[in-house]
């Protein structure tokens, strides 16, 4: 009966996965067993046929079919790209205040003068969104992605006079840049943008389930529904990730946003915008045209005399109207991608193991030197970032300030200048 | 000896070094970096498929699904198991949606691999009768051996295919299945045990196969 107990664990055995213990009792029966020792060769016979087996190669077309899936998802939302591109986006914003505070003290009577025409431009603006907001959209557009610090910037759509210096700063980023930007046709002013704007978030939470939960509800609530999901748990169920991703109603996707970064701790939110405004209105010129045709053709078809002329005007007639319908799908499409905004967030529990699976020795020591001193750069910038925010706002008053100041040091001067 | 060919996918810590490199570019947005970090793992991950699927285009499908979703996830990895073991894992889940298709397709019901049921009652762990009839052809012990792998049911064949096959420790089998190792232990023992008995019951019909299990045999009995 012994034998069969011990035979159990032969597999484990040869695959060297067998605990110690009975790896020592197993090696202590073989030596007086030879039932055993011919079962083990057995079956060391039967796993040693199995390490013949190769895998199969990839099929030949696979990179290349690979390469356009991936092309084509990087077409559909572009990634996020943490800390260096972070980094890269803050350094724009930061050369374009630059750029900003030497324009504006280089010609100081210009001053009131771009905030005149900024305020002009805003009126004639599209009817949905400020000039300025446009203008970042655009912006957006250039850099691909945001990070949600910027992301505080474009939020300004509707702010108050105070903080009219940021969307400046913006303004005056288009006004040095623009030979760079795509060209905004002569009648957009009157034409509703059409930006589609995904979001994406890696939330930390606690409880998977009760996460998973919540977003579902959250999409319904915002108008929206779950696209997709997939999660996982690792076998000792300590730890589970998995993602999820909703459409809501784009108007509401900044409330959604910020209402699911009370869900957890955020490491990292951006999103990126594409904007379809000029293929959606070429769209749509061409669909009033093809109306147009539509509608003359069935005034022929009214007016024909042979069949020979029905059946022509008949077969245009079934052109025009799949290509109209083609058309209408198209725009259907645009309609719904810009009315529904995608937000697709990742989601983890925290993991028990982080602590004892840092990475060790030498390469550990320096992964952790490099990300600290990214992470400083990134501070720093944060901080000079914000800074320059705060001079500009506060340009006004240190404008003023100065004056004063000067004014008195050349009071001081003149006196002292005179009392000897 | 087994483990020479099983190659853990992470061989040394100079290659693991070089993927937390390829897999820092990547995250940074470098496709080229992605493109070799996955290419290390698309043939793995399409013999994973090609044994739980059966074909090659569904195999190949799944695949290319399994690296989108690495790709578009890879921000959300974070390093705390290693690289392959959340490869593995992504290509598991990806494998048991598309199975669910193709038994959808073939109006049967497939029930995951069995993450959730508990391990005792009778389990079915191979059926040979639904293969085809050729059972062995002299020399092709190969094929023999895959058609023994591609009877057992799939909580079976996936915890074999991924040690015979992609090479696994049984830890790394657990944590891609989402099973305990106590329970892909007793799995890979029965699948097993049902293979080396089915491949005595064949060797009554074809003795060559004797060979496979050690025994003298061959074509004089
Ligand atoms: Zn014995």
């Amino acid at each position: 009966m012994k034998c069969a107990e011990l035979q159990r664990h032969f597999d484990e055995y040869l695959d060297q996965e067998c605990a110690p213990e009975i790896r020592e009792l197993i090696d202590e029966h073989l030596t007086g067993c030879a039932d055993c020792r011919a079962e083990m060769a057995s079956r060391k016979a039967f796993h040693a046929a199995f390490a013949g087996l190769v895998e199969e190669e990839l099929p030949c077309d696979f990179n290349a079919v690979f390469s356009e899936r991936l092309a084509e998802e990087e077409r559909r939302q572009p990634r996020r790209k943490p800390l260096y591109r972070r980094a890269w986006a803050k350094g724009v914003a930061l050369a374009a205040c630059l750029l900003l505070v030497v324009g504006v003290i280089g010609s100081m009577p210009g001053l009131f003068g771009v905030q005149g025409t900024d305020a002009a431009a805003m009126e004639s603006g599209a009817a949905s969104e400020p000039a300025a907001s446009r203008m970042a959209n655009q912006m957006v557009t250039d850099t691909d992605i945001v990070y949600s610090k910027t992301a505080e910037a474009e939020t300004t759509e509707e702010a108050p006079a105070g903080e009219m210096a940021v969307e400046e700063s913006t303004s005056s980023y288009d006004a040095g840049e623009g030979a760079a930007l795509p060209a905004v046709e002569p009648d957009s002013a009157v034409m509703e943008r059409k930006i589609i704007k995904d979001w994406y978030i890696s939330l930390e939470i606690m409880d998977y389930d009760v996460a998973f939960a919540a977003l579902e509800e959250l999409a319904t609530r915002y108008g929206g529904y779950v696209v997709s999901a997939d999660s996982y748990q690792s076998a000792d169920s300590e730890y589970r990730d998995g993602w999820i991703s909703l459409r809501v109603n784009a108007e509401q996707a900044e409330a959604a946003v910020a209402e699911i970064a009370t869900l957890g701790v955020v490491e990292s939110s951006s999103y990126s915008t594409s904007d379809v405004t000029s293929e959606y209105y070429d769209i749509e010129a061409r669909l009033s045209q093809y109306q147009a045709q539509e509608e003359r053709l069935l005034e022929m078809y009214d007016a024909a005399e042979t069949v020979s002329d029905l059946v022509t005007i008949e077969t245009e007639l079934v052109r025009v109207q799949s290509e109209i319908e083609s058309m209408e799908g198209r725009l259907r499409y645009y309609d719904q991608l810009t009315a529904l905004s995608l937000i697709e967030i990742s989601l983890y529990t925290p993991n028990p193991y982080t602590q004892t699976v840092e990475p060790q020795g030498w390469a550990g020591f320096v992964q952790n030197l490099r990300e600290h001193f990214l992470r400083g750069i990134n501070n720093l910038l944060d901080f000079v970032a914000n800074l320059v925010y705060f001079l500009v706002s506060a340009l006004p008053v240190l404008i003023i300030l100065a004056v004063v100041i000067v004014v008195i040091v050349v009071l001081i001067r003149h006196r002292r200048h005179r009392r000897p | 000896m087994k483990r020479e060919r099983g190659a853990a996918l992470p061989a040394g810590d100079s290659s693991v070094l070089a993927e937390r490199e390829l897999i820092k570019k990547a995250k940074a947005g470098d496709n080229a970096a992605f493109r070799q970090l996955v290419d290390a793992y698309s043939k793995r991950i399409y013999n994973i498929g090609l044994k739980m699927l059966g074909n090659s285009e569904d195999a190949a499908d799944m695949t290319q699904e399994t690296l989108l979703k690495i790709y578009r996830n890879l921000g959300g990895f974070r390093g705390d198991s290693a690289f392959s073991t959340w490869v593995y894992r992504i290509s598991v889940n990806t494998c048991r949606d598309a199975l669910r298709a193709v038994y959808r397709r073939h109006e049967r019901v497939f029930s995951g691999f069995g993450e959730e049921e508990a391990e005792d009652g009778f389990p079915e762990v191979a059926d040979y009768s639904a293969l085809p009839e050729i059972i062995y052809i002299e020399g092709e012990e190969m094929r023999y051996l895959q058609r023994l792998i591609d009877g057992l049911t799939p909580k079976y064949r996936l915890v074999v295919t991924l040690r015979e096959l992609s090479g696994l420790s049984y830890q790394e089998i657990a944590d891609a299945a989402g099973i305990s190792v106590g329970t892909v232990k007793s799995r890979l023992n029965r699948a097993r045990a049902a293979m080396r008995s089915q491949a005595e019951q064949d060797a009554e019909q074809f003795p060559q196969l004797l060979r496979l299990m050690g025994k003298e045999g061959g074509a004089r009995a």
